[in-house]
C-alpha cells in the first residue's frame, strides 16, 4: 500500500531549516492573526499567498498549510477570553470554554484548547497520511442528499443550546432564512434588498462579530474585569502552572480527542462543510454522550475538547479532499488551490501519481506544524491569557477598533461594517431577553448549505420526497444520526410539558 | 387585571421573536412572489412555517403559565435577561461606535480610531491623561502599519488620514 521512496523523498524534503523555520513563522502568524476578530483563516492565508510565489513548493505549501493550523487554534484564544470568536469554528469553543474564563481557569482553558487543538491536528494528519484514500472513497459517497442531511445534523445543535427549546426553534429558523439571502443556483435574487453587496448572501464574518463579539462588549462594560468585579490574582507562573494543567487534562480524554477528530477529518472532508460544521456536530456528539450532559454550555472539559479536536482535525479531512481530488473544502483550501497553481501544479489525482514525495512531505509538515503549534500555543497562550487583567473601560475600545478593522478587511467594503453595527443590535437584544446568539450564527452558516443541497436533491430526482433519503444507505445511517440526537430533546419537551399540565391540575 | 399587567410587565420578552417572525413574514412573502416559487421555496417554506409554529406555542405558553400562576418567564429559562446598569457609558459607547461606523470613510480609519478611542476612554472616566492620548495613537499606528504596511490591506483613508 505504501511506497517507502517517496515517503522517505517526502521526509527529506523537510529536513531543512528553511523548511521548518517558515511552519514555525506560519503557525504563530495563524495564531497572532486568528485572535484578531474578523481575521479569518482563509484571510491570512490569502494575504501570505503572494509571498508563496517565490519559494519553493514545499516551502510554500508547508508555510500556508501552518497559517492554516494556527488560525484555527487562534481563534480560540478570542472565543475562550473574551467570548468573541475571532472566527466561526471558534464558536463552539466559545460555549464552554468561556464559562471557564468567568469561572477563573482561562489559563486552564487556553491550556486545553492549545492541547486539544495539537491533537486533532496531529490526528488529522496521521488520518491525511494514513487513510487518504478511504477519506476520499467515503467523501464520494455523499451526494446532495447526505450533505444536506449533514447540514440538518449540524442545526440539532441548535435544539439543545438553550434551556427554552422554542426560543433555541426560532432563532436557529430566523438564522437559517438569513443563510438563505442572496442569488441562488437558479439565478433568483432573495432578499437583497438591493444591496449587491448581498448577492452572495449575509457575511457570516461580520455577522459573527456584531451578533456575538460587539453586543458581548456592551455587557462587558457593565463589569470592572472580563471575569467579573475584581482583577484576577495571580501572575505568570500561576498562568503557566494553569496552561500546563489544562493541558493534562486532556490527556484524560482521549476517547473525546479520538472522537472528536474523527468526526473532524469526516466531516472536514467533505466539500461545503468545514471545521465550524465539524465542531459542532462533534459538540453535539459528545454532549450526547457524557455521563454529564447538564456540565455543557457551563464550562465542561468534553465540550471545550471535542470543539477544538474536530475544528482542528477537520484541516486534515479538507487537505485530503483538496490534494486527492482537486476539490477545495472551504475557502482556506480554495486558496490553498491557488498556491499549487501558482507553484505550477494541479491538485488532483495526477499530483499524488507525479509528485508522491511532495504530497507526502506537505503531510509531513502537517505533523510538525502539530508540534509548533503545541509550543507556539502555549507561548502566546501565556500572555493571552494577561488581557483578562486589564479593565474592561480599556480593553473595549481596543477590541472595537480591532473588530472594526477586522471586519472591513474581510473585502474592503464598509458595507460588512454597517452589517456588523445591524447584529451588534440585534445581539444586545437576544442577550437582553435571553435568546440563544449561536443558533442564528449556525443557521446563517448552515442555511446556504441546506438550501444549496435540497435545491440540487431536488434538481436530480426531479421531485422531492423522504423515499430519496431512505433509499440511499448513507442517508438512512444520517437520518439514524440525527433521529437519535433529537431523542433526547424530545424526551425533555414531554417531561416538562407533563410537569407543566401536573401543576396545572394541582392549582 | 393581574394578567393583562402581567403580559404588559414581561411583554418586551417578546420583541425579539416578534421581530423574527415579522423578517421571515416579510421574506416568505417576497420569494413567494418570485418565479420558480416550488424551487425558491423548498428550504425557506419549511422553515418559515416552523418559526410560525414556535412564535405560537411560546405565546400560548407563556399566557397558560400566568393563566394557572406558574412563575416562569416566556422562556423558561434560569438565566433570565441580562441587566445593563451603567446606561451613561452604555448610551456614549453605542452613539460614539455608530458615529465612528459612519465616519470613517470621511476621516479616514487611523485618525476617526484615535478619536473613537480617546472620546471613549473619557466617557469612561478613564483619568490618565497619557492613557487618553497616547494608547489610542499607539494602536491606530499599529493598526496602520500592521494592515496597511506590512499586510497590504488598505484602510480607508478620508479627507485625512
Amino acid at each position: 500500500m505504501f511506497d517507502a521512496a517517496p515517503i522517505l523523498e517526502g521526509l527529506g524534503l523537510l529536513a531543512d531549516w528553511k523548511v521548518m523555520s517558515i511552519i514555525l513563522l506560519g503557525v504563530f502568524f495563524g495564531i497572532i492573526t486568528g485572535a484578531i476578530p474578523g481575521f479569518s483563516t482563509p484571510l491570512a492565508i490569502s494575504i501570505m499567498l503572494p509571498l508563496t510565489y517565490p519559494m519553493s513548493p514545499v516551502l510554500g505549501i508547508a508555510f500556508l498549510t501552518a497559517i492554516y493550523a494556527g488560525g484555527n487554534f487562534g481563534s480560540s484564544i478570542s472565543s475562550i477570553l473574551l467570548n468573541i470568536p475571532g472566527s466561526p469554528q471558534a464558536i463552539v469553543t466559545g460555549f464552554d470554554g468561556n464559562p471557564m474564563t468567568k469561572q477563573g481557569r482561562a489559563s486552564e482553558a487556553l491550556g486545553m484548547a492549545v492541547a486539544s487543538s495539537a491533537m486533532g491536528n496531529l490526528l488529522g494528519a496521521f488520518f491525511l497520511i494514513l487513510v487518504m484514500p478511504l477519506i476520499v472513497t467515503v467523501a464520494l459517497m455523499f451526494g446532495p442528499p447526505e450533505l444536506f442531511l449533514v447540514g440538518v445534523l449540524g442545526l440539532t445543535v441548535i435544539a439543545a443550546l438553550h434551556n427554552s427549546f422554542l426560543k433555541a426553534i426560532i432563532a436557529g429558523g430566523f438564522g437559517v432564512l438569513l443563510g438563505t439571502v442572496g442569488m441562488t443556483s437558479t439565478g433568483a435574487i432573495r432578499g437583497t434588498h438591493g444591496y449587491f453587496e448581498l448577492m452572495d448572501g449575509i457575511p457570516v464574518i461580520p455577522a459573527l462579530i456584531g451578533l456575538i463579539g460587539f453586543s458581548e462588549l456592551f455587557y462587558m462594560l457593565q463589569q470592572r474585569y472580563v471575569t467579573g468585579g475584581s482583577k484576577r490574582k495571580g501572575e505568570s507562573e500561576k498562568n503557566l502552572h494553569s496552561l500546563l494543567y489544562g493541558f493534562g487534562r486532556v490527556l484524560k480524554h482521549p476517547l473525546t480527542v479520538l472522537k472528536s477528530s474523527t468526526i473532524g477529518v469526516i466531516i472536514g472532508a467533505l466539500p461545503g462543510a468545514g471545521a465550524t460544521v465539524a465542531s459542532v456536530v462533534s459538540y453535539n456528539e459528545a454532549k450526547r454522550s457524557s455521563k454529564k450532559p447538564e456540565g455543557f454550555g457551563k464550562g465542561a472539559e468534553e465540550g471545550l475538547i471535542s470543539a477544538e479536536s474536530a475544528n482542528n482535525a477537520s484541516e486534515g479531512g479538507a487537505l485530503a479532499t483538496m490534494l486527492s481530488l482537486g476539490i477545495p473544502g472551504g475557502l482556506a483550501t480554495a486558496v490553498m488551490v491557488g498556491a499549487f497553481m501558482l507553484q505550477g501544479l494541479i491538485p488532483g489525482p495526477r499530483l499524488f501519481i507525479d509528485h508522491q514525495g511532495l504530497v507526502y512531505g506537505i503531510m509531513f509538515a502537517q505533523v510538525v506544524a502539530s508540534f509548533f503549534l503545541l509550543m507556539a500555543g502555549l507561548l502566546v497562550s501565556l500572555y493571552a491569557a494577561k488581557v483578562i487583567n486589564i479593565p474592561t473601560i480599556v480593553l473595549i475600545p481596543l477590541i472595537a477598533v480591532f473588530s472594526v478593522a477586522g471586519t472591513y478587511a474581510i473585502s474592503l467594503q464598509m458595507f460588512d461594517v454597517k452589517i456588523m453595527l445591524v447584529f451588534a443590535a440585534l445581539g444586545i437584544l437576544m442577550r437582553k431577553y435571553d435568546y440563544p446568539l449561536i443558533a442564528v450564527i449556525l443557521g446563517i452558516i448552515l442555511g446556504p448549505i441546506l438550501d444549496r443541497q435540497l435545491m440540487r436533491t431536488f434538481q436530480g430526482a426531479g421531485e422531492l420526497s423522504i423515499g430519496i433519503f431512505l433509499n440511499r444507505p448513507v442517508s438512512l445511517i444520517l437520518l439514524c444520526m440525527i433521529l437519535f440526537c433529537l431523542a433526547p430533546i424530545a424526551f425533555k419537551i414531554y417531561r416538562n410539558a407533563k410537569e407543566s399540565l401536573g401543576y396545572a391540575r394541582r392549582t | 387585571m393581574d394578567f393583562l399587567r402581567q403580559l404588559g410587565k414581561k411583554g418586551g420578552e417578546f420583541i425579539v421573536p416578534s421581530i423574527m417572525l415579522a423578517y421571515a413574514t416579510y421574506y416568505y412573502m417576497e420569494v413567494s412572489g418570485l418565479p420558480r416559487r416550488e424551487v425558491n421555496l423548498l428550504l425557506i417554506q419549511p422553515v418559515y412555517f416552523v418559526i410560525v409554529v414556535a412564535f405560537t406555542i411560546l405565546v400560548a405558553a407563556y399566557v397558560y403559565s400566568l393563566l394557572i400562576g406558574k412563575p416562569v418567564s416566556a422562556s423558561g429559562s434560569e438565566a433570565g435577561e441580562r441587566k445593563i446598569t451603567n446606561k451613561a457609558a452604555t448610551v456614549s459607547f453605542a452613539v460614539l461606535t455608530v458615529a465612528y461606523v459612519f465616519g470613517i470613510e470621511w476621516v479616514g480609519f487611523v485618525i476617526s480610531s484615535w478619536l473613537y478611542m480617546a472620546l471613549l476612554l473619557i466617557f469612561f472616566s478613564v483619568k490618565s491623561w497619557l492613557i487618553i492620548v497616547i494608547f489610542p495613537a499607539g494602536t491606530a499606528l499599529f493598526i496602520h502599519l500592521t494592515f496597511d504596511m506590512w499586510l497590504s490591506i488598505p484602510l480607508p483613508k478620508g479627507i485625512l488620514f
